[in-house]
């Protein structure tokens, strides 16, 4: 990964595998229709060939990545199912290169709640699984609810992180309401587990055009709390202003030491590529050093996951 | 390369052109208004007859007339959020899934009509909860005490149902109270 | 592109004489046909493959058309009858997923030994299957414009599909069950253009670009197309 006139290491920490089938059908109806004409006739065969370990990794060395973190989820309502058991198959395609995060099933909490936090604790005993990854507005749980702490029970038992989406999503069914997707309401798990990292997906994006609010608050629940950690993956826009301008925050608020780079990939072939050179194109215009944009493509994820 | 048409010559090919084109577009005028009206039934019995073929978004509708008797001990608008009981099949099955939503002024007996999509879910749940601050979100940090619950609607299906709705638990979300 | 098709259009019909007539349009189509040294029938236009690509048929004369390509297949069929009505038959079809089987006429509007302009009207159906699956009576209508220049030809069309996709509501209530009919609407505009080479009177091949604008304002993108096609024909 060329950085000005070093070559830097590179790990992407947010990765998406699954299958068509599993994702529910309002889902898949938005997907397709965001495939060009004629991908979207055939968006299973369109999809299918890019959220494999293998479509994963071949999208890893286009974009000069030399590792990738995969998430399970459990979002039936949604955007689908990516279980435990599928992430450890496709991790195996490369472990040396593939990593992952676990997930646990929150629907049923009332009734299943020990049931899932033993399969969550499954999952983390597996090599290579390093951490937990939450969405509660696709998950439909909210971010203040003591009762769904158990989760960081687990993760702090076991020493791990916690990756957790923040923001607004474009999928159907999404909880948009402020307890689901605003990060102000993860502060009092933050404040009760300051041993845990709670890493802050997509800072907090809204999906809409001033990004500046809540952007605001991810920088002072990071200044605040040293647990927090920050992941800006999925910023693109046409106006080219949201990953930039995050960016650049990040640096001249002195958050550099907790930026783990992610790309909320593949997408689409050669996303991850053009994101991670988005990255660094803003990375170089607000003057990251060498050493710095090193920590942010890697040296972050090393120390957040392989301490 | 041609030479330059004269002026006059230029003209005539102009009128000539314009002619040809009138005489096809008079037949064309013709052939369409005569055959017209057939074309047009042609067109409605290929659709009659073929209904099924016809049908896109096919969505059905089940009407149900809720009389809600709300206990809860403060004041402020009441939100209620009708929900699915289950949604999915196989791995996508889940609880819950909101269709309407209504907010109420704090009335004790509220009355409220929901179309229930039975092509999206089964069964029937309402949800609710009080906004006492009048922010239009259930909590915030520093809010703690707006209340909230959930009754299953056993009743389901009928077009007139009666239950009631307590409101007791702060600030939970429908998804930490359905059984 | 407008402007283009504009200008093609009007500098056809104003540079040479027009079949309107035919005393003064012999000597020139034979002197054109000895200074090019090409067959009498290829001078006179009177291709399978250019009926196809051109549009309208001669009074007794088909022509049929098959395109390979991606994403667009198509085949077509077509026959000319008398008063300058060419009834035709289509089916095109995108990866096998998205079919739309038509039937309509053609018609020269413009006829010369050197190019052609016809219309086309077509009234069918439109079946989408998979993820984005839609259905329901589909219409076309097309401008061919063909250029008759020598062994291998230019040629371009220029249309625009509308789609009907109706939608049924069904409403129980304890009185009665209504049901209500709502409809959309979803328009793809076409461009397409290459070349067709007349082999005999018969037989013909052609190259094309297509680029279908498929639903807009529902579909994101399209991607533009390639096919080559073969044209065989008859009856004159």
């Amino acid at each position: 990964m060329p950085y000005g006139d070093a070559t830097l290491d590179a790990a992407d920490m947010h990765l998406h595998f699954g299958e068509w089938g599993a994702i529910p059908p309002s889902t898949r109806t938005f997907l397709a229709g965001n495939f060009p004409f004629p991908l979207g006739l055939n968006s299973e065969q369109t999809a299918e060939g890019v959220v494999t370990g293998e479509g994963i990794l071949s999208q890893l060395d286009r974009a000069g990545v030399r590792r990738g973190l995969l998430f399970a989820v459990y979002a039936p309502r949604t955007v689908g199912v990516a279980t435990n058991e599928q992430a450890l198959v496709e991790m195996a395609v490369d472990p040396e290169r593939l990593l992952a995060l676990g997930s646990l099933r929150v629907d049923s909490w009332a009734r299943d709640r020990d049931l899932q936090l033993d399969a969550l604790r499954s999952m983390l005993d597996e090599p290579g699984v390093v951490g937990i990854k939450l969405a509660h507005a696709h998950m439909h749980f909210r971010m203040d609810d003591p009762d769904y702490f158990g989760i960081y029970d687990v993760a702090d038992e076991y020493g791990v992180p916690v990756y957790v989406h923040t923001g607004r999503s474009p999928f159907p069914g999404t909880a948009q309401e402020a307890p689901y997707t605003e990060a102000q309401f993860l502060e009092e798990a933050i404040t009760a587990y300051p041993d845990v990292p709670f890493i802050l997906g997509h800072l907090g994006h809204d999906f809409e055009p001033d990004f500046t609010e809540p952007l605001d608050v991810v920088l002072e629940l990071a200044q605040r709390h040293e647990n927090v950690w920050l992941e800006p993956s999925a910023l693109s826009d046409d106006a080219d202003f949201r990953l930039p301008y995050a960016m650049d925050r990040m640096r001249q608020d002195g958050l550099v030491d907790r930026i783990i780079w992610g790309s909320d990939g593949p997408q689409s072939p050669g996303f991850v590529d053009r994101y991670v050179d988005a990255t660094v194109e803003a990375m170089l215009a607000s003057d990251y050093s060498v050493d710095e944009a090193q920590a942010v493509l890697a040296g972050n994820f090393d120390r957040a996951f392989l301490p | 390369m041609r030479s330059r048409l004269p002026s006059a010559r230029l003209a005539r090919r102009a009128r000539l052109a314009h002619a040809l084109l009138t005489q096809r577009a008079r037949l064309a005028h013709a052939l369409l208004t005569r055959h017209a009206r057939l074309a047009h039934a042609l067109l409605a019995l290929t659709c009659l007859s073929s209904l099924a073929g016809c049908v896109n978004g096919d969505a059905v509708y089940y009407v149900v007339d809720l009389e809600i008797d709300v206990s809860v001990d403060a004041d402020g608008p009441i939100t209620l959020t009708a929900h699915h009981a289950t949604q999915g099949e196989g791995l996508l099955e889940h609880p819950l899934g909101p269709f309407d939503e209504a907010v109420f002024e704090d009335d004790a007996l509220i009355s409220w009509q929901i179309a229930v999509p039975q092509h999206e879910g089964e069964g029937l749940i309402v949800y609710g909860w009080q906004d006492r601050d009048g922010d239009g979100v259930l909590c915030a940090p520093g809010v703690d005490d707006e209340p909230a619950g959930l009754t299953v609607v056993e009743a389901y299906p009928a077009h007139a149902i009666a239950i009631e709705l307590v409101l007791d638990a702060n600030c939970r979300g429908p998804e930490a109270l359905v059984p | 592109m407008e402007a283009l098709f504009a200008g093609l259009v009007l500098g056809l019909a104003l540079a040479a004489p027009v079949q309107a007539e035919p005393v003064q349009a012999e000597p020139v189509q034979a002197a054109e046909a000895a200074q090019v040294g090409e067959p009498p029938a290829l001078a006179k236009g009177e291709l399978a493959s250019l009926d196809v690509l051109g549009g309208g048929s001669d009074p007794g004369a088909w022509a049929v058309g098959v395109r390979a390509g991606w994403p667009w297949m198509a085949i077509r069929a077509q026959v000319g009858l008398r008063g300058g009505v060419t009834p035709l038959l289509e089916l095109d079809t995108a990866l096998f997923r998205r079919w739309q089987p038509s039937l309509g006429i053609s018609g020269r509007l413009l006829d010369h030994p050197r190019g052609r302009l016809s219309v086309e009207v077509l009234l069918g159906w439109q079946i989408q299957t998979g993820d984005l699956a839609q259905r329901g009576p589909s219409g076309a209508v097309r401008l061919r414009l063909l250029g008759i220049v020598g062994r291998a030809n230019p040629w371009l069309a220029v249309g625009g599909r509308h789609t009907l996709l109706f939608d049924r509501t069904t409403t129980i209530t304890a009185d009665a069950t209504t049901v209500d009919w709502s409809v959309r609407h979803r328009w793809s505009p076409s461009i397409a253009g290459g070349v067709v080479i007349g082999i005999t009177k018969h037989i013909g091949l052609d190259l094309g670009l297509d680029w279908h604008f498929v639903d807009v304002g529902s579909t994101a993108v399209s991607l533009p197309g390639i096919h080559l096609g073969v044209q065989f024909g008859g009856g004159r």
